[in-house]
Formats: C-alpha cells, sequence, structure tokens
C-alpha cells in the first residue's frame, strides 16, 4: 500500500551539504503499525517529513496506494496532507490562541466540511480522547499528556489512512506515555489505519508490529 | 475564498508589538507617499488643462495660413464644406479670416509693442472663448480696439496712441500716430497673450495701415481634439496652404509640460517604491512571526500557494486602504490650498496666477491600480520567498 523507493533527501544550506537519507527502500501494508527508531541525526524526522508530503524527496519515488506521490502537484499534495494523513509532532502541535474543539476541528475546516459537521466530529473526538469537558479550554491550560491527546484527536478526526507521529511522547513522563501510546493503539484498531510512530522509548516500540532501524540515513537491521 | 479569510484570521492573531509597528511605519509611508503622488498628478495635469483651455481661448483650433494673402476666401470655404461632407458629423464648425500687423503704443511711460490682430468682429463670441469686458456703448469694434487685460493694466487709458511701423518712412513716423478709442479688454488667461495683444477689425486695420493682407484663417471645431486630423485634411483639400493645428502651434509648451510630468512620474514612482519597501520588510517580519501558524496549517492540508496568496491579500487590503488615504490627505490639501490660496503663482513664467488642479478620476484610478497592485506584488513576493517547504519543515520538528 505504501512504497518507498530508493528515497534520498540531500539537505544544502549555505554550501553545506547534508544528506539525510541515502537511498531508503521499503514497504508498509494497510493497517500496519511501525517503529522507526536509530540515533540522533539518522534521518526519522526527515523521513516522516517526506512521508507525509510536507517535503519533496532529492531522489526516489513513493507510492501511495498506486498514486507517484512526488509528482503530484502543490495542490494535491496539501489535499492528500489534509486527508490521507495524520501528523502528530514532539512540540508546537497546537494553536495556542484557540481551545482545543478549534484545534480538532481545523483539518475538517481546511477540507472544506461545514463549520457545524466540524465541530460536532471534533467534539465526537475529544469525547474518545477523554477531554469533551476540556474542550473550550486553551491549550496553555492544558498539561502536557492532555495536549498531546488533543493533537492525537486532530490527527486523526478526519479518519486518516497513514498517522506519522514523531516522538509523540518524547516530553511526556512514563504514565502518561503509556497513556497516549495505548490511546493510539486503540484508535488504530478502530480506524483502521497504518500507523508509523518514531520513539526513542523502546518499550513501547515492543507494542508495535515491525521495527524499522535507520542509522546514518540508511536502514540498520 | 471563504477558507482564506478564515486563513487571514488565524494568520492575523499575531497582530501585536513588533508587527503592529512595522506595518504602522509602513503604512504611514506609503500614504505619505501615495498623498505626494496624488497631489504632483492633480496639479500638474491641471496645468496642462489650464493651459489648453487657456489657449483654445485665444487661439482657434485651427489656423489656415493664407497663400496669397486675398482671394482665398471663397476656395477655404468650398474646402470647409467638401470636409465635413467627408468627415460626416461636420467637424468643422466656423471660420474666420484674420490679419496682424506689428504696432507700437505710446504710452506716458515710453514705447509698448504688441500685435494688432484683426478679425470679423462677428466671430469674436464663436471663434474664440474670451473672456469680455466691453465699455458701455463701444460694442462696435470697427472703430476701436480691444486689448489684453495685462496690456490694458500697463495702460490705462480710454484712448491709445498707436503706431504702425509697417510702410511708414522715419520721416513721416510722427505724422502717422494715430489715436484709437478702447472698446474694452479681453482675457485669455495667458499671460503671453494678455500683454501683447491688441484685438480689432478690418476696417480698424485698414484705416491704419492702408492696405493689409489676409494672414489666414481660424477654424472652429466640434472637437478640439480632432483638430491634428483635420488640419491635415485642410493641407490635402488646399495644395499651397499651411494648416497648423492648436497643440501643434503650442508644442513647444505641451512637450516641456509632458517632459515635466515624466520627470515628476519617475520622481515620485521611486518615492512610492521606497515606501512599499517598508512593506517588504513588514510582510517578511509578519511570516516570520506566524512561522509556527504557518508551519502548521501547511501540515494540516493548507496548500502553499493559498498560504501565500493570503498575505498577497494582506498587502493588497493595505495598498488599497493606503492609496485611499493618501488620495484623501491629497484632496484635502489642494482644497484647503484652493480656498486659502497660499501658493502664489507670478503669471509671466507660469501665465497663470493661482495653483490649477484637476482631480480626474482617471487619475485617482490609475493611482489606486497602481499603488494596490505594487503593493499586492510585494507582499506575495516576499510571502513566495519565504513560505517554503525547506523553511516550514524546520518549523515542525
Ligand atoms: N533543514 C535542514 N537543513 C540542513 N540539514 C538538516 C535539516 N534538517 C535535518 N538536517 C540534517 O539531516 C540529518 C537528519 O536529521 P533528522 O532531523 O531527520 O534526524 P532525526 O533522526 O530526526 O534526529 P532526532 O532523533 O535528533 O530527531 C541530520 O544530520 C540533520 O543535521
Ligand atoms: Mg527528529
Amino acid at each position: 500500500m505504501i512504497e518507498l523507493i530508493n528515497i534520498k533527501k540531500i539537505y544544502k544550506d549555505n554550501e553545506r551539504e547534508c544528506e539525510a537519507l541515502k537511498g531508503l527502500s521499503f514497504k508498509l501494508d494497510r493497517g500496519e503499525k511501525i517503529a522507526v527508531v536509530g540515533p540522533s541525526g539518522a534521518g526519522k524526522s526527515t523521513l516522516l517529513h517526506l512521508m507525509g508530503g510536507l517535503d519533496r524527496p532529492s531522489a526516489g519515488q513513493m507510492f501511495f496506494e498506486g498514486k507517484n506521490l512526488f509528482s503530484l502537484s502543490d495542490k494535491e499534495l496539501s489535499k492528500y496532507r489534509n486527508k490521507t494523513v495524520g501528523f502528530i509532532f514532539q512540540f508546537h502541535n497546537l494553536l495556542s490562541e484557540f481551545s482545543a474543539l478549534d484545534n480538532v476541528s481545523l483539518p475538517l475546516l481546511i477540507g472544506g466540511e461545514s463549520k457545524r459537521e466540524s465541530v460536532k466530529k471534533a467534539q465526537g473526538m475529544l469525547e474518545r480522547v477523554g477531554l469533551g469537558s476540556l474542550a473550550h479550554s486553551k491549550p496553555n491550560t492544558l498539561s502536557g499528556g492532555e495536549q498531546q491527546r488533543v493533537a492525537i484527536a486532530r490527527a486523526l478526526v478526519g479518519r486518516p489512512s497513514l498517522v506519522l507521529a514523531d516522538e509523540p511522547t518524547g516530553n511526556l513522563d512514563t504514565a502518561n506515555s503509556e497513556k497516549v501510546f495505548d490511546l493510539l493503539l486503540d484508535l488504530n484498531q478502530e480506524i483502521n489505519m497504518t500507523l508509523v510512530v518514531v520513539t526513542h522509548n523502546l518499550s513501547l516500540t515492543t507494542r508495535l508490529e515491525r521495527i524499522i532501524r535507520l542509522s546514518d540515513g540508511k536502514l540498520a537491521s | 475564498m471563504n477558507f482564506l479569510m478564515n486563513l487571514e484570521k488565524i494568520l492575523g492573531i499575531r497582530k501585536k508589538g513588533v508587527r503592529s509597528i512595522a506595518f504602522a511605519v509602513a503604512f504611514f509611508a506609503v500614504i505619505l507617499s501615495m498623498g505626494l503622488a496624488f497631489i504632483c498628478l492633480f496639479v500638474i495635469s491641471g496645468f496642462q488643462k489650464e493651459y489648453q483651455k487657456s489657449i483654445l481661448a485665444f487661439n482657434a483650433h485651427i489656423v489656415l495660413f493664407s497663400e496669397q494673402g486675398r482671394g482665398e476666401e471663397k476656395k477655404v470655404r468650398e474646402a470647409i464644406e467638401h470636409i465635413n461632407l467627408q468627415t460626416q458629423n461636420a467637424m468643422i464648425t466656423d471660420v474666420s479670416p484674420f490679419a496682424v500687423s506689428e504696432a507700437v503704443i505710446l504710452d506716458s511711460s515710453g514705447l509698448k509693442a504688441c500685435i494688432l490682430k484683426a478679425i470679423d468682429p462677428q466671430k469674436l463670441k464663436n471663434v474664440y472663448a474670451l473672456e469680455l469686458n466691453i465699455l458701455d456703448g463701444r460694442e462696435d469694434l470697427s472703430h476701436s480696439l480691444l486689448l489684453g487685460s495685462e496690456l490694458a493694466y500697463q495702460i490705462s487709458k480710454n484712448e491709445i496712441k498707436m503706431i504702425i511701423p509697417q510702410g511708414a518712412s522715419l520721416t513721416d513716423l510722427k505724422r502717422s500716430i494715430q489715436t484709437i478709442p478702447l472698446a474694452g479688454i479681453f482675457k485669455s488667461g495667458i499671460y503671453e497673450f494678455d500683454s501683447r495683444f491688441a484685438l480689432t477689425s478690418f476696417e480698424m486695420l485698414k484705416k491704419l495701415t492702408g492696405v493689409f493682407k489676409i494672414t489666414g484663417y481660424e477654424i472652429a471645431l466640434q472637437d478640439p481634439l480632432g483638430a491634428p486630423r483635420v488640419a491635415k485634411l485642410l493641407e490635402e483639400n488646399l495644395p499651397g496652404m499651411r494648416a497648423i493645428s492648436w497643440d501643434e502651434l503650442n508644442s513647444s509648451l505641451f512637450k516641456a509640460m509632458q517632459m515635466e510630468k515624466s520627470v515628476f512620474f519617475i520622481v515620485v514612482t521611486l518615492i512610492f517604491f521606497v515606501a512599499a519597501f517598508n512593506l517588504l520588510g513588514a510582510t517578511a517580519m509578519s511570516v516570520y512571526l506566524c512561522r509556527y501558524e504557518i508551519s502548521l496549517l501547511y501540515s494540516l492540508g493548507v496548500s502553499k500557494l493559498k498560504l501565500q496568496r493570503s498575505f498577497g491579500l494582506t498587502g493588497f487590503l493595505f495598498g488599497i486602504t493606503s492609496c485611499l488615504m493618501g488620495w484623501l490627505i491629497a484632496f484635502l490639501m489642494l482644497k484647503l490650498e484652493d480656498y486659502y490660496g497660499w501658493i502664489k503663482l507670478d503669471p509671466k513664467i507660469y501665465f497663470i496666477s493661482t495653483l490649477p488642479m484637476d482631480f480626474g478620476p482617471k487619475l485617482f484610478g490609475v493611482g489606486l491600480i497602481f499603488g494596490s497592485l505594487i503593493c499586492f506584488l510585494f507582499a506575495l513576493g516576499v510571502a513566495k520567498n519565504l513560505i517554503q517547504e525547506k523553511y516550514i519543515i524546520n518549523y515542525i520538528k
């Protein structure tokens, strides 16, 4: 369902060249749960950005359900990000001036759904992650774990078929990490989505089906 | 569009602090430069209009110069009829012969050269659009003359002593001094004309000079702008005669004005661009302050183009508002000047004595479109340069 063929990414800034990914190829099936691990600077975040259509590779192709992702236009790629992908980042997840509910309904509004419909779905999703009563709170009044649950709700509210999480529990304590991870796996069961999680937490990786090890921009088996 | 407005709301959140100051500075700069631009445009085009009007008040639309000096009137009238038939909507409305002669006015203060121009007094109102001030009971020009207002101001007498040097030998110069009653004064608004011309009738000219030649024919048109075309037709139909349109007759003045206009345009455009560069800075700052929002929205599926356009739209709205305000400032300042008349012009240099202005809708439209377009392009250009994947991904790691 997802196939990466010889993906390379070279960052260039001020004469310095950095080859973050050096020809990466692998396949993912629909509904698979994958952990991406590797030392800092291995290219994990870079890989996730490419898979999520946030950036384009320097070379290589990626097929998503038969579609050649990087031959898509700016507009088509943004539609892919909006409808197909759900992102969860470690930091800078929420718009601090908006309520949790507004944050969660944002992807739906961007996708062109009506305000009423979006808010209804967003409320439902917040209830699902156990934050129904905090829907109208601003993010900075929520705890770190709660904020990350709001981010999960926002990533999943549009029922994406691919969820990409870059160290989603990176700044949470063990108990909260467990809770967030449980939630992610439960929802994965419900929605039948492919889940790709970058994490340093080895105990969490054991709960996923497959592990992709990255080292210096290459697969390390 | 609906979402674009929502986007505005989301990106507009960070309006506080530095960003609002940067925009306020840019806003003032653009308003002031637009105000300046509009003042220049209004005044220059006012000059142009005023000169055009004044020139047309004294000059006929076309002057057709006579070849032989007499006996051509029938030929001319036939040619005009022919042209009027040819051009369907009777372009030529009137024709009147004229003759000019040099003359010297004797006055207690000395001698003054002037140009004596003989016309058909009946045509005074049809061919010329002069401001007239005629003394009671002296409407008949056949024994008197009309002086230009500036000339009359220098002489201020009811009778004029005049010599026509033409044909008179030195010995009988004294004998040829003639006393002519003044019928009144005329005013065209142009110092050149008002200070040098005296108008009279053919009978009077004949009495003063004995024999005279017709210098040419003055022709009035329905539409003054058609003059060059009709002048060409006249020359084609009257071989040997030269027809000069009013704009050609005053071409050096109009060329100088056009030149002045171009120079002003360049200077004002430069000033405007300097002002608009503030907008570049303000937009860049605003993109920077909104970097997290931009990258988050991007990751949630807003296209790059939409994000860039939202800044372009901001620039456009910025441009329209500041241009409108600039126009308003220019308008108010000129209206105040018009009312109080602080600026006095020396008519000997400028031909007119008050600052002319023309608030044509065309100038307003051109300024507004130009200004807001530049602001739009500037903001869009900055956004296009700064909203790129390679910058966006740095903020969402
Ligand atoms: N925008 C960029 N410009 C230049 N080099 C970059 C850029 N982003 C990443 N890199 C480089 O690419 C390599 C891979 O970076 P990446 O962020 O993918 O690593 P990572 O595996 O996510 O590391 P971490 O676990 O610390 O998050 C690094 O060497 C990094 O310096
Ligand atoms: Mg990383």
